[in-house]
């Protein structure tokens, strides 16, 4: 129950328009197959809206869905079962190439639709894709179980999991990427619970923080990005790359063995060892030409030095006792740096760079 | 030269319609590139697309498309591109308007779309008429850039390879050149420039010639050789660097040596000159020899000096008897004692800006005309 609960913290519904933007880059790989959406609400889903609608011009075999136990009347399902349900729609019957409600079987649960649930698993392990938007505060239980079932899937998530423990190796190790959808590019936006959005609304100005959909509903947004172990042509196409190395423009870290490049774009051509990157390199990483080895702050157990106590310096010149500066790559610095924060550890001065991946060129 | 008007249907234009992003969007059978490689990307919102739909559905009609005829017999959109990759995605099944996409519809709903027939005009001739007739057209609201309509006229490998290093942000131009280069990017305003620095501001001779290269490669060397002796030798970057034109200085200048960090002092000395109006100018005129002040724009009198001095140099010589002008009053002719109107005199620095002279009453004089011209900056 109480997962049952933070899941419902984590109301946020993806539209229509941004599932179809992000899958129509996947379609051939649904031919065939059986997809599941869990941890989600039918009523709402836009997930199953898609695959509902493209059933037929996908070719899949069969779409499954799950949904919480709710109290509100459900457009699916013939009683107002407050039991969660799942769903399952293969396929138009009549003709009318539209999923009609007498065309959708419901099924109850006996739990909650927890998708740790003995008879969730059961459900994940009739399907070959999950596509779906999970709970946010769930994220990394969530892909384990994706992992370890050997799944398929494309689903949405906030681009700092990227750094979580339990994340960042089955990036590294190419179990998953993200998906096509640029994370730089303008926030997507979610309907929501109506408090919440309205809260939002009150106190946020409108724009990247909120919008009205088209029905008029408040739209709250969020950066996100995919994260998919399904392949896309964009993968493959390899990055221009124009710059030369020289050390002034790329430092080397004081606590791991590579240079600071501060822009996707200014990877330099022509250095063969292990360069810190930011985040941002994920949209246009392809495999063939760079392979990722570590990542800063969370490290992933590959900082090559400990610093002991650090004098943090501000940029207003105030100081203060921390251990940050083992969170992220350090660059030793000869003079104090204008208008930026810095540490000082035995006589020695550092700038911390920001989050990087640590990557290598492949040829 | 010929313009057909021809009626295609939505059945023919997305035949074969293919989305393969960076590398462009192919349909009409792939005979027609709707956007060719690294051209600015689809930039309709979801209510334009759907209203595109929303016409066809209703059979109204869209406005008219221009495509060009190439040299091998396929198209290139001119106008139209965003329209047709609406339609195109829509027939693919990219996306549902009102609920439904179009795997969705009936038959009969189908058909309607299939069979609605789009009007285009396709342009064949020379190189030169296609150019002139698009930018005819271009007049009439379709809103393409000059380069735009270059790129597609003289489309081949050398403008596919050149748009990949010069039109999009995040490309090698734009990592090198960002703090020297003004325009928009994404519309080809940075290739334009940059050939017409190669090529004397010819631009279309420069493209004929080099149409079919595999690359442009020869461009962008020179490009980047342009910018890396900006950078050598004016090491600090500054605002007003931005969209100079720094070719044509190239040209010129770059055989001469100069001292970086000589040339860098001077730079910030100008630039924190109250007097030196025109910031732009600093930089030809350090590289010209630090002689045609104009480039400055060295600030001027203002009228109230002006009339104080004339008021002052005209009282005292209209008591002592010689000119108000005190080149006419040392003089042998006829100007010797002549008092001069003040629109016939200018205001002349006593002690030159470049010698450090100030631009205020103390170093002000009035000169007759002819005098003050034949001063000049001395």
């Amino acid at each position: 129950m109480g997962a049952a609960r933070i899941a419902k913290m984590d109301e946020f519904y993806t539209q229509l328009t941004d599932v179809e933007k992000e899958l129509r880059h996947y379609k051939p790989h649904f031919r065939g197959k059986v997809v599941y959406c869990n941890a989600d609400d039918p009523r709402v889903s836009a997930f199953f809206k898609y695959f509902a609608l493209n059933f037929e011009a996908l070719g899949l075999k069969k779409l499954i869905t799950t949904c919480y136990r709710s109290q509100a009347p459900d457009l699916f399902s013939k009683n107002n079962s407050d039991h969660a349900v799942f769903l399952e729609y293969e396929g138009d019957k009549n003709s009318n190439r539209v999923p009609d409600p007498d065309e959708i079987e419901v099924l109850p649960l006996t739990g909650d639709g927890d998708f740790r649930s003995e008879e969730c698993i059961n459900l994940l392990n009739q399907a070959d894709i999950i596509v779906t938007n999970p709970p946010f505060s769930l994220f990394h239980q969530y892909v384990s179980q994706l992992i370890k079932h050997d799944k398929k899937f494309a689903i949405i998530g906030n681009p700092n999991a990227t750094s979580y423990k339990q994340i960042f190796p089955l990036i590294k190790d190419g179990k998953l990427w993200w998906g096509v959808k640029p994370s730089g590019g303008e926030n997507q936006f979610f309907e929501t619970t109506d408090a919440f959005a309205q809260r939002v609304a009150a106190t946020k100005p409108q724009g990247a923080w909120w919008r009205r959909g088209s029905n008029g509903k408040i739209l709250v947004g969020m950066k996100t990005v995919w994260y998919t172990n399904l392949d896309f042509p964009k993968r493959h196409v390899d990055l221009i790359l124009y710059r030369k190395y020289n050390p002034t423009d790329y430092p080397s870290y004081d606590n791991f063995n590579a240079i600071e490049v501060g822009k996707v774009s200014e990877i330099p051509a022509n250095y063969d060892g292990d360069m810190g990157v930011p985040l941002t390199f994920l949209d246009n990483w392809n495999p063939d030409q760079f392979e990722i080895v570590g990542i800063t702050q969370s490290w992933d157990k590959c900082a090559t030095k400990i610093y002991p106590g650090q004098i943090q310096v501000s940029a207003d010149g105030s100081e203060s006792q921390v251990t940050k500066l083992n969170d992220g790559a350090a660059i030793k610095v000869a003079a104090p740096p204008a208008n930026k924060t810095y540490y000082k550890v035995e006589g020695e001065m550092f700038v911390k760079a920001y989050a990087r991946i640590l990557i290598r060129r492949r040829k | 030269m010929d313009i057909v008007p021809v009626k295609v249907t939505v059945r023919d234009l997305t035949k074969d319609y293919v989305d393969n992003a960076e590398q462009g969007v192919a349909a009409y059978g792939g005979k027609l590139d709707v956007r060719p490689p690294y051209q600015r990307e689809f930039v309709y919102k979801d209510d334009q697309r759907d209203a595109v739909i929303d016409t066809i559905t209703k059979g109204y009609p869209l406005n008219t498309m221009y495509w060009a005829v190439r040299d091998d017999g396929t198209f290139e959109v001119m106008d139209g591109q965003q329209r047709t990759i609406s339609i195109g995605q829509y027939v693919t099944g990219d996306f549902t308007v009102d609920g439904r996409g179009f795997n969705n519809l009936q038959d009969d709903e189908r058909a309607r779309i299939l069979d609605y027939e789009l009007t285009v005009y396709q342009c064949e001739g020379k190189d030169s008429e296609k150019l002139d007739w698009f930018r005819t057209i271009n007049i009439a609201g379709v809103e393409l850039s000059d380069q735009e309509l270059r790129n597609a006229v003289y489309h081949g490998s050398w403008v596919t390879d050149a748009k990949k290093r010069f039109s999009k942000r995040g490309c090698p131009a734009y990592g090198i050149a960002r703090d020297y280069l003004s325009g928009e990017m994404n519309r080809q305003k940075w290739l334009e420039t940059a050939i017409k620095w190669i090529n004397d501001g010819k631009v279309e001779e420069y493209m004929a010639v080099h149409q079919h290269d595999p690359t442009a490669i020869d461009l962008w060397n020179y490009f980047a050789s342009v910018i890396e002796w900006v950078k050598t030798t004016f090491p600090t970057v500054h605002r007003e660097m931005k969209g100079l034109s720094w070719g044509p200085l190239y040209s010129k200048y770059s055989s001469t040596k100069f001292d970086p960090s000589a040339m860098d002092a001077d730079v910030r000395r100008l630039r924190a000159d109250s007097q030196v109006e025109n910031n732009k100018g600093i930089y030809e005129y350090l590289l010209s020899g630090k002689t045609d002040t104009r480039l400055l724009s060295i600030r001027v009198f203002d009228d109230k000096t002006k009339a104080a001095r004339y008021q002052q140099q005209t009282t005292i010589a209209e008591e002592a008897g010689p000119s108000n002008c005190p080149l006419c009053a040392v003089g042998n002719n006829a100007n010797r004692t002549r008092i001069y109107a003040q629109d016939e005199m200018d205001a002349d620095h006593v002690t030159a800006w470049s010698k450090g002279g100030n631009t205020d009453l103390k170093n002000c004089q009035m000169l007759c005309v002819t005098h003050n011209r034949a001063k000049g900056n001395r």
